[in-house]
């Protein structure tokens, strides 16, 4: 359990999972205004949340604001645990004495 | 950094330093974007009450019914609290545009809550006025009483249901201040609003920057 999780392990998405896991568990954002907190475009955002989606560590839901078609997007269960192990492994590599991190 | 990463530098690896790095740019970047800063309120709210019931105090001069503030003094005060309520609602509504879940609905019921007192504070203060009370010396002290323990009450809820230190403490110390101020009477209970209660506020902003410096 050294590894680093490849999926979070890459720059855009691990701020995408920074910026989800900074928020309360059960919490969403639209997406428009996740792109405003990540400085990102559409199209790299929405390629990112993909595979993120695919690993089952995002979910996007699709609902309505009057006649527009809102997106939320938050972290799945098995993404905040996958994003704490992951945060738990990255500080033992920096702090090889801090052994009880891993389990 | 590149604020439009292409998928390059994705490909690169990260090493464990450079990865934290970034985790923690995010939450700083969460936390200036998503999070309701404690500050901007407080700040907003302290100069309120400072400049507003100083203008108050200021302007009471002896009339027919007891000593009372000018229109002039009640104008000035009825500005800055707007101004107040006008930057906490911008500041709040465009921090949380777009998120949604609990604290959401904890903010909606808050919010709400927040009307519902104050329409109930105007009409009990109209039946107040229109009551012979208003000849009285009490028109005054209960003219302040009731909203400030409104105030007061509503912060130590509100302080309740996010878990905030800050506010909660903020409640309780309006209360004990408006509680104070009634016994001081017109027109020295303006000084005590002014310096205690918008003092109160400034006291809660400086914490919250304390609070934040050690979070950082």
């Amino acid at each position: 359990m050294s590894d680093l999780d490849p999926v979070i392990h890459a720059q855009s998405r691990l701020r995408v999972m920074a910026t989800l896991a900074a928020m309360a568990a059960g919490e969403e954002i639209t997406f428009p205004r996740l792109q405003q907190v990540l400085e990102m475009t559409a199209g790299n955002l929405s390629t990112h949340l993909r595979k993120l989606e695919d690993a089952g560590y995002v979910a996007q839901s699709k609902t309505h604001r009057g006649r527009t078609p809102v997106t939320y997007v938050g972290l799945t269960e098995p993404g905040r645990r996958a994003y704490d192990d992951y945060l738990a492994t990255l500080r033992a590599m920096l702090d090889p004495t801090r052994q009880e991190q891993t389990s | 950094m590149d604020p439009h990463p292409t998928t390059t530098p994705d490909e690169q690896g990260l090493d464990p330093a450079e990865s934290l790095a970034l985790i923690e740019a995010q939450r700083a970047r969460v936390r200036d974007a998503v999070e309701v800063d404690g500050r901007v309120i407080f700040a907003a709210w302290g100069v309120a009450w400072l400049v507003g019931y100083l203008a108050l105090h200021a302007t009471t001069r002896e009339t027919a019914a007891g000593p009372s503030p000018s229109g002039l003094g009640f104008a000035v005060f009825g500005v800055l609290l707007a101004a107040a309520l006008v930057t906490t609602v911008v500041h709040i509504s465009r921090r949380t545009a777009g998120v949604r879940g609990e604290s959401s609905r904890i903010g909606a019921m808050l919010g709400l809550g927040w009307a519902v007192a104050f329409v109930t504070v105007f009409a009990v203060m109209a039946a107040v006025m229109r009551s012979e009370v208003a000849d009285g010396p009490m028109a005054g002290v209960l003219a302040n009483t009731i909203p400030c323990l409104v105030v007061g009450v509503l912060y130590l809820g509100q302080g309740a249901a996010w878990q905030e230190r800050t506010q909660f403490a903020l409640g309780a110390w309006i209360c004990l201040v408006t509680a104070a101020a009634a016994f001081v009477g017109v027109p020295d209970l303006y000084l005590v609003m002014a310096l205690a209660g918008g003092g109160g506020f400034l006291v809660g902003a400086a914490a919250e920057q304390v609070l934040r410096g050690r979070r950082a």
